[in-house]
């Protein structure tokens, strides 16, 4: 009798921690699959698209207001007598800023439409991070406009520590623009199969639209680590205003006017344009091309040359392309 | 015991129902519908209430929309001629290319059939209302007129979207099961395929047309809007070049245009989800042609607005562009 009532005690042990064991494992599975779910969950079209929509709404320099309160603090910077050298920084973070948002604005045309594929998901999170990012970035700018143009002492040290500040933001802004760009580059040519507006012409034009805008970033990170509070006049150095304004014809020249983007698979002609562009990369890198839109100077003259000899003119269709093509 | 007993029926439930829905399913299937095809177009044109010989555009056709007319200022005269022209042309491709079915053996053909049953049955129903335009004459007032007219053009919608899809299928079918373009782009290409081809992409593009027109701007003259003046204009490109004669391209021009209208084709579907989500008469009608306003509705209306435009409207428009290409590589 008590041996089994051993066994049977011994059985129930024995039997309910298995129950017990499923059931939490279950659980966690649950919990697994919820996070994984929760964090891994492809980002659709329309979330995507919300994203893309609000940032071409609210991008820096969008709304009257901003644009108003830009145009003063350039003005109080522009009047002083020892920072004069910074209202042509500060007209070329204009142009940048309004080119990239004709960028911004050329992928909120397309990106309903896009297919919701592995590319989209992959990609999603970084459009959506960047501008999140873009945007905390922009507040701080604008506070730094703001106390830019509050400040009432007359010493230019402390306009020029604020413009200082509003420059480390400006990079912070512009670097998650040039990623969330590039994320949508990568949309665009992964979720637009066998349609007409996506072909070599469109993969040339929005690598290059990445490139022009790594470069100019590039140069501007450069500048926050030279051009510092406390520093002085003699490290400055910029040399960034002609990338921008060809960066800012390019935009023009084929993103504005698609034309070329728009023809291409009707036309003989610029398909072997764009051919000949594209094989620059079988002779020169990808480093390459981002080094020879480095080297446009202020004159719009691209200076990069290479040891290389190019007897079959493939660079020289590359400089057309980059510079007033 | 009960749960055997209770997973047995329900084991058996759907063994006979599977079985149920196989011995349903159409018994002409299998059967080549060539004979379905000739006794029905002839059933379409013995009747001369709805259809008579003519020519829309330059295109002859025995299937033109008979009194397919309104009063207006106490004159009738022929209303929408877009409407005449999308159908005949979808009509003459069928009557055209049904003969190809003739020797096939093996396929099933339900596609073909329930597209058949659906223009039939449209058929039944608009030429009762056509019926009716002509019995009541020219003489009655303008409103009693207009009102028998719009039931007319409101099944003839139906009647036009019934061809096309009858049309697609067909095309559908002989392209993709019957493989009849596979020499296409090679040496063995020949004349007939390459016009059955082009024929075909015509045929697409005027289904484009009749999205537009018919069911995104329903059918009404939205003389206002630039993706609806430039549509009823580049519509007379593609009825030219359907009247010209084919030139035989060689392999590389022909695997090149391939090439192109799979692009085109491609574009089609973004433009086919714009048209799904954006309407032309609700714009202009509702939204006063205001995109903003349309947006504050359909958040990507702008982005749908901008895809109608790149295909159907502006300078260099995807559709005059594959019209200037194939005009100039494939035609005399």
């Amino acid at each position: 009798m008590a041996k089994a009532k051993a066994s049977e005690s011994k059985d129930y042990k024995v039997g309910s921690p298995k129950k017990w064991l499923i059931a939490v494992g279950i659980l966690v599975l649950i919990a697994i699959i919820v996070v994984i779910i929760v964090l891994c969950v492809p980002g659709n079209t329309y979330s995507a698209v919300e994203r893309l929509r609000q940032a071409s709404q609210t991008s820096f320099l969008r709304s009257q207001t901003e644009q108003a309160n830009y145009a003063r603090f350039r003005q109080k910077i522009g009047a002083t007598v020892t920072l004069g050298y910074y209202a042509i920084e500060l007209e070329d973070i204009q142009t940048t800023v309004e080119v990239t948002n004709k960028v911004i604005d050329f992928y909120d045309d397309y990106l309903v439409l896009a297919t919701e594929n592995k590319t989209l998901s992959r990609n999603y999170k970084t459009i959506r991070n960047n501008f999140e990012d873009a945007q905390e970035a922009q507040e701080d700018m604008n506070g730094f406009i703001a106390d830019g143009l509050n400040l009432q002492d007359n010493s230019e040290t402390y306009l020029k520590n604020i413009y200082i500040d509003f420059r480390e933001s400006y990079v912070d802004y512009i670097s998650s623009m040039t990623k969330a760009i590039d994320a949508l580059s990568n949309c665009y040519q992964g979720c637009f199969i066998d349609n007409l507006s996506n072909n070599l012409a469109s993969t040339l034009i929005l690598n290059s639209v990445d490139n022009y805008l790594t470069v100019i970033t590039g140069d501007y990170a450069e500048l926050v680590d030279k051009d510092v509070k406390g520093g002085n006049f003699d490290s400055y150095e910029y040399e960034t205003t002609g990338k921008i304004t060809a960066y800012s014809e390019f935009v023009d020249s084929y993103i504005l006017n698609r034309q070329e983007i728009v023809e291409y698979n009707f036309t003989a002609s610029l398909q072997d344009k764009y051919q000949t562009i594209n094989s620059f990369f079988e002779v020169f890198s990808q480093t390459d091309f981002v080094s020879v839109i480095d080297s446009i100077d202020d004159e719009l003259n691209i200076t990069k040359t290479f040891e290389v000899e190019d007897s079959s003119g493939i660079y020289d269709t590359v400089k057309t392309f980059l510079v007033r093509g | 015991m009960k749960k055997k007993i209770l997973l047995s029926a329900l084991s058996l439930l759907l063994v006979f129902s599977s079985m149920a829905l196989i011995a349903c399913g159409d018994e002409r299937e299998k059967v080549n519908p060539t004979t379905t095809f000739e006794t029905t177009l002839q059933s379409f044109v013995k009747e001369d209430a709805l259809f008579k010989n003519s020519s829309v555009q330059g295109i002859n056709t025995k299937y033109y929309f008979n009194n397919f007319t309104s009063k207006s200022g106490g004159i009738v005269r022929e209303d929408d001629q877009n409407y005449i022209l999308l159908n005949a042309y979808a009509m003459n491709y069928i009557e055209e290319y049904y003969p190809l079915l003739t020797e096939l053996k093996g396929y099933k053909y339900s596609s073909l059939y329930s597209g058949l049953d659906a223009l039939k049955e449209s058929f039944d129903e608009v030429k009762e209302y056509a019926q009716k335009i002509a019995d009541v004459g020219e003489e009655v007032e303008e409103e009693v007129y207009n009102g028998f007219f719009a039931n007319y053009k409101y099944y003839a919608r139906d009647f036009i979207n019934d061809a096309y899809s009858l049309a697609m299928s067909l095309s559908d079918f002989l392209i993709n099961k019957v493989n009849y373009t596979s020499s296409l782009g090679s040496d063995m290409q020949t004349l007939e395929v390459v016009e059955f081809y082009l024929d075909s992409q015509i045929l697409y593009v005027f289904n484009d047309y009749r999205t537009l027109l018919i069911d995104s701007a329903k059918g009404q003259q939205l003389t206002n809007s630039d993706i609806y003046n430039q549509a009823i204009s580049d519509i007379q490109l593609y009825a030219s070049l359907a009247r010209r004669t084919v030139k035989m391209p060689t392999a590389e021009i022909m695997a090149d245009t391939i090439d192109l209208a799979n692009h085109v084709n491609g574009e089609r579907g973004y433009t086919m989800e714009a048209l799904d989500n954006f309407s032309i008469y609700d714009f202009m009608m509702t939204y006063d042609g205001d995109i903003t306003s349309y947006q504050k509705d359909e958040e990507g209306a702008d982005a749908y607005y901008a895809q109608l435009q790149s295909y159907f409207a502006g300078d260099n428009n995807y559709l005059e562009l594959f019209h200037s290409y194939l005009a100039n590589n494939l035609y005399e």
